[in-house]
Order: structure tokens, then C-alpha cells, then sequence
């Protein structure tokens, strides 16, 4: 048993990959799509379905607000970004995966069972 | 609107109201970006895609309908239920419809994907390779576009000898008999200029494996790679690799050791060369003076005046610094034979015993004539000695005679016609051979070919191979005038011999026919001019620095030839070339995708003049139909109807590879269009014309959807061209060049240059000054007509351009901006002249397929 807490709950990686694309500044719909892609080497990749469902629910729980309309490729575009609170969940969550890291580096396990990336 | 938003805009309709109201045009915009996205990169959109984003909106909407607290279960009210099977059903139908139309409307189309141009092979500039003595293997290097480095990677690139080769290469051997290949190298850097040692027992290449351009060696017996020395190879693109005729040493261009490899901070990185130029600058200060002077006028009165006006260019040069030195294979001993100069051309002597080489002295001013001083050192060092000055050598280049006693040159440029002349290498001194009359021969650049005698000089220009006793005084051309093709090049090996079959008395040539437009080979007798054809085919030698080369006993020759659908690739036969075997395939791939057929049709243009173009039919031509199609403009006295074995009609990679547009369904038309002086808008409105009318009245280009693009000059074709008429209903122009009076007054900084001789003598036909000829420059300078374009224009310009300034881009973007049309303007940070990036290829070849596909491809 660990004596760990987790402050709030863990968010879906879809959530969590939208805020951390907007933790680097405002974007757009699609700018969001293609980073979330980028930054999770394709591991999460969303369609626009996934991806204005989730900004809906991120709104509702103000993790995230609207940044207002810009032309942009002679198209007006929404731009979203983090709120305060957004910012917070973000820190959060990054903390808790840096010390589930920790506590696998930290479990013993033999090298077979560890992930590439842990081994020694 | 077009069939996407409408089969999205529906499907939005299954969305709950509030949830339409609040995200359904973002979301639509966001869609149409992805959309066009996978279009641009992969061609087209498949059933995949769209599985996928039905997929994704319906679990969207059963979430938002459950969050609406609309029932969407059998125990919600029956009418929901109702409408929202209906909805269902009506998107099933849309969907289906949506990924049958666009096969149908583009039946079998395979358009060659972004990635996949970018990911092409190429041979690099130094094309061929090298062969063994024996002719049995072959060494060369490919530029492998799937390992380009991206625009921050550039450290390597400033290492590179040669220019025109980013990104990476890897070395590969080729047993010429077999076909059997393996590479050498290990995808660890670039590898350039591989050169077998005249033995056979080594090649000799460039590599930046370690980090920086070095020399290395990789040995037969052992099939084992070593650097050679520590020493830096100087960037430059005249640093060849040459060997010592006894194969232990191989002669280089070092970086000089005194020069810094990095700028001293705080300071100007080229404030030091400007002191050394310029006595006139207090020491320390970081000041760039230019200066005017009368030298023009001077010229063009005489050209035998041109001691009085020879400007002395040794110090201009002094980027090109370089230490000419020895490197020993066997120990990795380095002799630095001279210092800081600035190099065109070296060469050891047959003998071995010394080293010649040339470096530029002087250039006259407003004519661009280049002269050149030629040295020479023992090859285990002394002093240096000049040999022959202020030679007009058009490169710089020399050849030795096979007795090491003497250096051939030709004379070339705006200033002479084609003399050969000899210089003595033991007494210093010159002499013209060719002093008989004969006629003028115009070119950059040509080196003699010396017989193996040592009693002839040949050398190919214009077309013709000529002949120059040494016994005697004339300059005569070999073939006959009726013979019909024109000589390309003399093939020779890695040392410059000819090649020449069974004897002596023959010569291979590489050769173009005119009429028939094949590539061949033939051997011309060296006495009697006669030829005899080994082969010709329907190709085009590829874009290296030689068409082809012969081993050193003669046994083999290898050649890079491509055509309209297949990239450059090697060749290779025996000597007579009579069982000529394909060597390589770079991209197999290639040809998978829907690339179109060129041939070459004529027209006839308003002055009554017959002129040719090429025309790249779509990948899914059906005769009958019409299509779209894209002018590919570059106006001049270009023969483009060479340019249809060419595979991508003007270029195979980055943003020149027309058939980027004829996979997608677009014919695309090259025209000739000759000019006259002083009207050059008027002789473009007159060819470009012509030539789309032809086009249309072939039945093959849709008159109502026509679009134009070029590149450079041919992106001042481009602008011009909107600028007289309507026709066309989209338009990209790059590196465009739209103000004549602004570029034949700007100062190009690093120079101290300008572009007056381009518009007063050169493309921009204006001929004369802007003070000769006020209302010439204004009529031929599109921004001043822009009110006259109504044709959306896609504007792109790289900002390190040093050839013609963004800024000149952003004249038309705020002229048309402030007009009130459609333009949009993509401005390349870090982009010179041509767009070359990776990353930014990328980028232009999805806006430019938007482009055309929205106003051009979609027109109404």
C-alpha cells in the first residue's frame, strides 16, 4: 500500500494532451488535433467528434476558455486556452505520472519486466 | 460549396441544436483543414478516413445527446427514435455517395504523394560515381530523400564540398557485371565524390561521419572504412577529390588552419574580411563601403579597352580561402602545398610531379568576363609558380597534356570566342594554337580533351565536337553538318582520357538529336569526322555534372539517364555499348503512382513563329474528356521541348516536379515562349497564349479551368501574365520577380552587387537604364498594373532569398491586398531562392494543391 495521494482524478489522456498542447500557448481546433498527435507520436490521435466533445466538456469544468476568433488562412478560427484551474489539473496530473515513474523505476522488478525506457 | 462541407454540414445535423449552435462552423472549418490536409499528403481521402471520422462524430453524438438529455434508446420517446434512424439512413446514403463520387470523378487516380517526392532517391551532383580501372565495380552516392534533415539541422549542411546536394547520402557498390549492390556506409552522414585510386586498390570519398567534413578511404582487400586525417575539407563546391597517378596520395582542398571556424563574438562575421579589403576603413570599425564607379560606359565603348576596367577580384573571393594540399593513404601524412586561396580548378600531372591549379584574378566589369591566373608546385612542395596570367578561361579549368610539359585552356566568355591556348609549363609561356579563323564558339565553360598522342585537342561545345591540331593553327568541327545530332560531352574517364573503343582512332560522344529528342552514343573517327551510332534511346541524360563515364581500360561505361516517368538512374554497358543493362532503381515506388505522359506539341505564336512546348496529360487521361490544366511558365530562348524525357517535366524534386499536379488529374503545358527586347509582358501574353489555346483546341485543357504558376523569372511571367488577362482562375507565383525598377536599383548588401546588368542586358530585356527607358520599365513591371488582376494569386517567397528579395513578393501581396482580391502569401523563413526544406516543401506542395484544387480544379 502506498501512502501516495492523488489530488483530484486522473484525466483521459485526450484531456490531458489538450492541455498540455495549450499549455504552450492559444490554438485552434486543428492546430490542437495535429500537436495531440505530434506530441504523443501518434499514440493519440482524435477526430473532430473526439475533439470538440472533449473541448465542450473542458469549457463546462473551466480547464480550459474560449480565446476568441483570428483570421487564419483566410479563415476565421476559435482559439482556445488554459485557465488557471486548467493549468493546475495539468500540474497535477504530470506529478502524478512523474511518481508512478518513480515508483516503477523504484519497484525491483527485473530488467525483462521493466519498460525499454526504465531499464538500466 | 463544396460536396465535403455538405455531406459534414449533414452529418452535423444528427448534433443536438445547442451543441450545432455553439461548435458547428469551427468544427466544420476544422474538419475542411483535416480534410485537405490527408489530400495534400496522401493524395486523396479513402474509405478509411471516412470510416474513421463516422466513427468518431456518431459517438460524439449519442454523447451529446445523452448529455442534452435526449433519449437515444429504445425506452426514449418513439420519435427520437424515429428522426434519429432517419438521420442515420440519410448519412449512410451521403456516405456512400461521398467516397464513390470522388473515385469516379478521379477514376484510378494515384497521385504521387508529398512524402513520397520527398522521400526520393537521387543521384547527387556528382552523379555517376566512380569505376574501378577494370570497369567490374562501381562506387556511387545516393541522396536519400526519406533521410532529409529537417530546417535546424543545418550544422552539417555549412561542411558540405559540394552545393546543390542536402541531405543525407549513403555510398553503395555496384559489381557492373552482376547488378549485385550493397551499400557501403552505415546512414551515418553524408558521403560524396567517391573516386577509385588508379590502381583499384581504394576509393577515396567526402564524409561528415565523425562529425565534420573529412577525407576518408575505404579499401578493397579489407571492405574496411578509415578517415584519412584530421584535417577539415573546405566547403566549397570546387573541392574535388583528385588521386596521384601512383594511387598513394590524394589531392584536396583543406579549410586553411588559420582560418576561425566560428565568427569572434561581438562583431560582424564578415567585418574582418571587409578590413582587409578596403585600407580606407579605421581599424576596428565594422563599416561596409561601396562604392560607384564609371566603368560601365568604358566597356561598352571598347572591349579591347579592358585592361583600363578590370576589376582585381582575388580579394572578392576570400570565403573561398582554401589550403590546396597532399594527403599520403598510407600513413595519413598532409603536405599543405599553397595557402588561402581561392581555387576554381587542380589537377595533379600525369607524371605525378606537380600540381596546377587556377584561381580567379580579375573580371571585367559590366561584361562578367572572368580571368584567371594559373600556378603550379612540385607535388612534395617549394615554391609556387605562375604559369600563365589573366587567362579568360571562362571556369578556370585546364587540361595536362599526357607528357606533363604542357596546360590546354579555352577561351570562353562575353569577351572571346573560343581560342585554345597552351601554356608551357617549364618557360612560362603562352600561346594561341587556334590563330587560323574559325567560328565563334560561346559557352561558361569547356576544357580541352587532349588525344592520347598528345598531337590533338578536342573538345565539345555548341553542339559540335572541334578538333585543334597542336601541330597546326586551326579549330575545326569533327562531324559533318549533316550528321544532325549535337555532342554533349566527350566521354572520358576519372582522369580525362577519351574513351575511344578499339583504337586510338575513335572517340565516344554522348549525344542529343534535335529532331528525334533520343539521347545516345555514338563514336566519331578522329581523322575523318565519320560517325558510327552504338545506341540512342528516348531518354534524357540525367542532371549530374557528366552524362556518363568510362573505366580507365575502357571496358565499361556507365550513364544517368531518366524520362517522363521514371527518375534519373544508371546505366551500364561494354564499350560498344551494345548490351546495355539498367543498374539501378532508386524508386520503384514511383511509378505506382498515376504519373502522366509528355509529348511535345507546337504552336504558333502572333509573329507567325512555330514554337514547341511540352504537355503532361493527366494520369486518368481519357481522350475525349477535358481537364484542368496548369501552366508551367519560364519564358526565354528555352527549348523545353527537351524537357519531355525530363521526369517531372521541370525538375524531379522539391517544389519543380509537375507531375505532383498531373497525378491529380490536371494536364499541365510547358510552352516556349521567345521574347523580344523590350517588351518581354507583351512577347509572354503572346506565347503563353498561343500555347493554351492550342492546348484547348486539342480537346484535352478545360478552357474554364486553367491555372498558372512559375517559379522565379517564370513567377514574373506568372504576375505579368494576370496582369493582361482573366482566363486563368488561380495562380502561384514563387520567387517572383514583378518590380523591374526595383531590382535594377537594389543594392544587394553582401556584394556590394546589383541587378543592373539583369534588367538592362539580361531577363529583364529592358535594354538600357531605367533613365533611358521610364515607360519600358513601368509597362513591364506587373505591380505597377495590379488593379488589372482579378485571379486569386498565391504568393511565395523565401526570406533569405540573395537572388531576387522577398521584398519584391511583398509588393504584390499589399498591392493586391490593398485592391481588395484574393492573394495569400507564404513567406519561408530561412528559404533562399528556391524552397528546399523538407518541412517547407511539404508545406508549399499542400497549399499549392489547395490552391489549384479550390480555384482552378473546382471551378464552377
Amino acid at each position: 500500500m502506498t501512502d501516495i495521494e492523488y489530488p483530484g482524478r486522473p484525466l483521459t489522456p485526450v484531456v490531458f494532451h489538450i492541455l498540455l498542447v495549450l499549455a504552450k500557448g492559444e490554438k485552434h481546433g486543428y492546430e490542437i488535433m495535429k500537436q495531440v498527435a505530434s506530441d504523443s507520436r501518434g499514440n493519440v490521435r482524435m477526430g473532430n467528434g473526439t475533439l470538440y466533445g472533449s473541448l465542450k466538456r473542458m469549457l463546462a469544468d473551466a480547464l480550459i476558455e474560449d480565446a476568441g476568433e483570428r483570421l487564419h488562412d483566410d479563415a476565421r478560427r476559435k482559439y482556445y486556452r488554459l485557465t488557471s484551474r486548467g493549468r493546475q489539473e495539468l500540474l497535477v496530473e504530470m506529478e502524478r505520472y512523474v511518481q508512478t515513474v518513480e515508483v516503477i523505476r523504484n519497484s525491483d522488478l527485473p530488467a525483462p519486466l521493466l519498460p525499454a525506457g526504465l531499464r538500466a | 460549396m463544396s460536396n465535403k462541407i455538405r455531406w459534414y454540414r449533414a452529418l452535423m445535423r444528427l448534433y443536438p441544436r445547442s451543441y450545432r449552435r455553439d461548435f458547428e462552423s469551427q468544427m466544420l472549418q476544422t474538419f475542411v483543414d483535416w480534410h485537405d490536409d490527408v489530400v495534400a499528403s496522401t493524395g486523396r481521402t479513402g474509405v478509411r478516413f471516412w470510416m474513421s471520422v463516422v466513427a468518431d462524430e456518431l459517438r460524439n453524438v449519442i454523447g451529446q445527446h445523452r448529455a442534452a438529455g435526449v433519449p437515444v434508446s429504445m425506452t426514449g420517446a418513439p420519435e427520437r427514435i424515429v428522426a434519429f434512424s432517419a438521420l442515420l439512413a440519410a448519412l449512410f446514403v451521403l456516405l456512400t455517395m461521398s467516397i464513390a463520387r470522388p473515385a469516379r470523378a478521379q477514376e484510378g487516380l494515384r497521385p504521387l504523394g508529398i512524402d513520397a517526392l520527398i522521400g526520393m532517391n537521387t543521384l547527387s551532383y556528382w552523379g555517376i560515381g566512380s569505376l574501378s580501372p577494370d570497369g567490374a565495380l562501381l562506387v556511387y552516392a545516393v541522396r536519400e530523400g526519406s533521410r532529409l534533415r529537417s530546417n535546424g539541422d543545418a550544422a552539417g549542411e555549412s561542411q558540405r564540398p559540394a552545393g546543390p546536394a542536402p541531405g543525407r547520402t549513403n555510398l553503395y557498390l555496384a559489381d557492373t557485371r552482376t547488378g549485385k549492390q550493397e551499400r557501403m556506409s552505415d546512414n551515418d552522414g553524408q558521403y560524396q565524390q567517391p573516386l577509385w585510386s588508379p590502381d583499384g586498390s581504394h576509393v577515396a570519398f567526402y564524409s561528415d561521419r565523425d562529425g565534420v567534413m573529412r577525407v576518408w578511404v575505404w579499401e578493397l582487400a579489407t571492405r574496411q572504412m578509415r578517415k584519412l586525417a584530421d584535417d577539415r575539407v573546405h566547403p566549397s563546391s570546387f573541392a574535388h577529390l583528385r588521386w596521384t597517378p601512383d594511387s598513394k596520395s590524394v589531392v584536396v582542398l583543406l579549410a586553411s588552419e588559420s582560418t576561425p571556424s566560428q565568427p569572434s563574438a561581438g562583431r560582424p562575421s564578415d567585418a574582418p574580411a571587409m578590413q582587409a579589403t578596403d585600407s580606407t576603413i579605421a581599424s576596428g570599425a565594422t563599416v561596409r563601403v561601396y562604392r560607384a564607379e564609371p566603368v560601365m560606359q568604358n566597356v561598352a565603348r571598347s572591349a579591347t579597352g579592358i585592361d583600363t576596367v578590370t576589376v582585381d577580384t582575388v580579394s572578392l573571393w576570400g570565403a573561398m580561402d582554401a589550403d590546396l594540399a597532399v594527403m599520403r593513404v598510407a600513413d595519413g601524412r598532409v603536405t599543405r602545398l599553397a595557402l588561402q586561396r581561392p581555387l576554381f580548378w587542380y589537377d595533379p600531372s600525369p607524371d605525378g610531379q606537380w600540381v596546377a591549379f587556377s584561381r580567379q584574378s580579375a573580371i571585367v566589369r559590366g561584361v562578367g568576363q572572368p580571368m584567371y591566373d594559373y600556378e603550379m608546385i612540385h607535388i612534395d612542395g617549394g615554391e609556387v609558380r605562375t604559369v600563365a596570367r589573366r587567362a579568360r578561361s571562362g571556369t578556370g579549368t585546364a587540361s595536362w597534356s599526357p607528357d606533363s610539359r604542357t596546360l590546354a585552356y579555352i577561351e570562353l566568355g562575353p569577351l572571346v570566342t573560343g581560342d585554345i591556348h597552351l601554356v608551357d609549363v617549364a618557360t612560362a609561356r603562352s600561346r594561341k594554337l587556334t590563330t587560323a579563323p574559325h567560328p565563334p564558339l560561346m559557352a561558361e565553360g569547356a576544357t580541352p580533351h587532349w588525344s592520347a598522342d598528345g598531337q590533338h585537342l578536342f573538345v565539345a561545345l555548341n553542339g559540335q565536337l572541334w578538333k585543334a591540331p597542336v601541330s597546326g593553327s586551326t579549330l575545326s568541327a569533327l562531324a559533318p553538318p549533316a550528321w544532325g545530332k549535337r555532342v554533349v560531352a566527350v566521354v572520358t574517364d576519372a582522369a580525362g582520357r577519351v574513351h575511344s573503343g578499339n583504337d586510338d582512332s575513335t572517340l565516344t560522344v554522348a549525344t542529343h538529336d534535335p529532331a528525334t529528342r533520343h539521347v545516345g552514343f555514338h563514336r566519331l573517327h578522329a581523322s575523318t569526322g565519320a560517325a558510327a551510332r552504338l545506341r540512342e534511346e528516348p531518354r534524357r541524360f540525367g542532371g549530374g555534372r557528366w552524362p556518363a563515364i568510362a573505366s580507365a581500360d575502357g571496358s565499361t561505361i556507365v550513364y544517368m539517364a531518366e524520362d517522363d516517368r521514371q527518375p534519373a538512374d544508371l546505366w551500364v554497358g561494354s564499350a560498344d555499348l551494345a548490351d546495355v543493362r539498367r543498374l539501378t532503381m532508386l524508386n520503384p515506388a514511383i511509378s505506382n503512382a498515376s504519373l502522366g505522359r509528355a509529348e511535345v506539341v507546337e504552336y504558333t505564336n502572333a509573329n507567325g513563329d512555330r514554337l514547341q512546348g511540352v504537355l503532361i496529360y493527366p494520369g486518368d487521361y481519357e481522350p475525349g474528356k477535358r481537364y484542368p490544366l496548369i501552366v508551367r511558365v519560364y519564358p526565354g530562348p528555352f527549348r523545353f521541348r527537351n524537357n519531355v524525357h525530363v521526369f517531372g517535366l521541370d525538375g524531379a524534386t522539391g517544389i519543380q516536379n509537375m507531375q505532383m499536379y498531373a497525378s491529380r488529374g490536371y494536364a499541365v503545358l510547358m510552352p516556349e515562349i521567345p521574347q523580344q527586347l523590350g517588351t518581354p509582358v507583351h512577347s509572354i501574353v503572346d506565347g503563353v497564349n498561343a500555347a493554351v489555346d492550342r492546348v484547348i483546341e486539342m480537346g484535352v485543357a478545360d478552357p474554364a479551368r486553367l491555372g498558372i504558376t512559375g517559379q522565379s523569372y517564370g513567377g514574373y511571367a506568372t504576375i505579368a501574365m494576370l496582369t493582361r488577362s482573366t482566363r486563368f482562375k488561380g495562380a502561384l507565383m514563387s520567387a517572383s520577380i514583378p518590380n523591374l525598377l526595383d531590382v535594377a536599383l537594389q543594392l544587394r548588401p553582401e556584394s556590394g552587387t546589383d541587378l543592373s546588368f539583369w534588367t538592362e542586358g539580361g531577363q529583364g530585356l529592358m535594354g538600357g537604364t531605367v533613365w533611358d527607358h521610364k515607360e519600358r520599365y513601368i509597362e513591364n513591371s506587373p505591380v505597377m498594373h495590379l488593379d488589372r488582376v482579378h485571379t486569386p494569386v498565391l504568393i511565395v517567397h523565401g526570406e533569405k532569398d540573395d537572388a531576387f528579395p522577398v521584398t519584391l513578393s511583398d509588393q504584390v501581396f499589399v498591392g493586391l491586398r490593398r485592391l481588395g482580391r484574393v492573394a495569400e502569401y507564404r513567406r519561408y523563413a530561412g528559404e533562399g531562392h528556391v524552397i528546399s526544406s523538407a518541412e517547407n516543401v511539404t508545406d508549399y506542395w499542400r497549399a499549392a494543391i489547395r490552391w489549384f484544387d479550390q480555384y482552378v480544379r473546382d471551378a464552377q
